[in-house]
């Protein structure tokens, strides 16, 4: 699967978390970026939507650089 | 509607021309740290909160206000920088009955929005804030009964607008020996300190005016605009002027009937106990600087002083002992 299509189901993803407390809560439990990019892993996969944690990982990184950017 | 409530907005942004709120989840916390901002880093270490967050469009943020409005704003804190305005922040936090809201970013966001959008209007950034200041001054706890919003310093420029906005609200303006605030800007820069961070027409100054300026120059001109703003609002009548020398005990009691709070013995206490500690690091104990800076400063730093801040110090002294807080 290509990137841009893993960035899309990533992205449908974060609405169904941002929908669902319980599936936001499931994720905040990760204790760290790499057991949580498997878990956002199995659980996008468990709702269809197929991504890899390289993925999430790098838009973990874009969000951290947009917010210590945002004066810029 | 979508559930907003553990969530606060955290930035105003632009897209397609359309302004937009960013949120955070807050969950449980509390706003105690000294800066909103870090509050705001602390609900995003976690990579599921950075990740995947709100975003809507500002008008969504009426809405939400109109349907679960916050607590009234109880008391707004202007100030010169460097001169305590966070020991008298963090001495509010201290206590869980109050919400301290301390230079929050997306009112900083909405303030200056018509510099970089000429189409908002005032109307429109008035409507903004009150939007804003609702949803930040949500209830998150039975115990939450008061709110007070510390500014940025330059807000002071935009106190016409915050007036219009929250007109019932009692204001102070804090300050401090110009030279101690000079010694502790030039240790320290802070954004309104750098030529070209703020815009210029704040000030009303164009870029070639700021241009002209040496940095200390410019860090003394900017005080000195600060405090002119301060002591024509408060010659109108509608604020109270407190000297850093007045913090905390000196103040205290005067300060919470201005702002029209009541607080038990046991509570001012706590406040006063926070007073102890160093207020933009709280794991450090107070102290005091002001000798020290004043040894500090440079002959050149002093005359610029001299030129540009003595005059309106000493206005902002006279018109404190006619009306401030004693």
């Amino acid at each position: 699967m290509d990137a841009s299509k893993q960035s899309e189901n990533l992205k449908r993803f974060g609405e169904l978390v941002l929908a669902d407390r319980t599936l936001h809560n499931q994720l905040r439990a990760a204790e760290n970026i790499s057991s949580f990019a498997g878990l956002a892993v199995r659980l996008g996969a468990e709702r269809g939507l197929v991504f890899n944690e390289a993925t999430v990982q790098n838009a973990v990184q874009e969000k951290r650089r947009e917010w210590l950017e945002r004066w810029i | 509607m979508k559930d907003f409530s553990g969530w606060i907005p955290t930035r105003i942004f632009w897209r397609d021309s359309r302004p937009m709120v960013d949120w955070a989840y807050l969950g449980g916390r509390r706003f105690t740290d000294p800066f909103f901002a870090q509050t705001v880093e602390s609900c995003l270490r976690h990579p599921a909160d950075l990740l995947f967050h709100h975003q809507t469009p500002l008008e969504e943020l009426g809405e939400i206000a109109a349907t679960q409005p916050g607590l009234r704003p109880t008391g707004f804190i202007f100030h010169m920088s460097r001169c305590g305005s966070t020991l008298t922040s963090q001495m509010l936090a201290a206590l869980p009955s109050n919400i301290m809201l301390s230079e929050v970013e997306p009112i900083d966001d909405i303030l200056g929005s018509h510099f970089k959008h000429p189409h908002v209007t005032v109307e429109q950034r008035a409507q903004w804030l009150r939007w804003l200041v609702s949803v930040l001054a949500w209830r998150r706890s039975p115990a939450e009964k008061n709110v007070f919003i510390k500014f940025d310093c330059w807000h002071v420029m935009h106190l016409p607008l915050l007036q219009c906005a929250f007109p019932d609200v009692p204001w102070i303006y804090q300050y401090r020996e110009p030279v101690e605030v000079m010694a502790s800007a030039m240790k320290q820069l802070g954004r309104q300190m750098i030529p070209g961070v703020l815009d210029a027409r704040m000030f009303g100054w164009d870029a070639a005016t700021v241009g002209k300026m040496s940095l200390h120059e410019y860090t003394a001109r900017v005080l000195a605009k600060l405090c002119e703003t301060a002591l024509i609002e408060t010659r109108a009548g509608r604020g109270k002027l407190l000297n850093y020398q007045q913090l905390p005990a000196a103040a205290w009691p005067a300060l919470l009937k201005h702002w029209q709070v009541d607080f038990s013995a046991e509570e001012v206490q706590r406040m006063l106990n926070a007073a102890r500690m160093n207020a933009k690091n709280p794991v450090l104990p107070f102290a005091p600087d002001s000798e020290a800076k004043r040894k500090s400063v440079p002959s050149e730093l002093r005359e610029l002083t001299e030129r540009w801040l003595d005059g309106v110090y000493q206005a902002l002294e006279a018109q404190r002992r006619l009306q401030g807080l004693d």
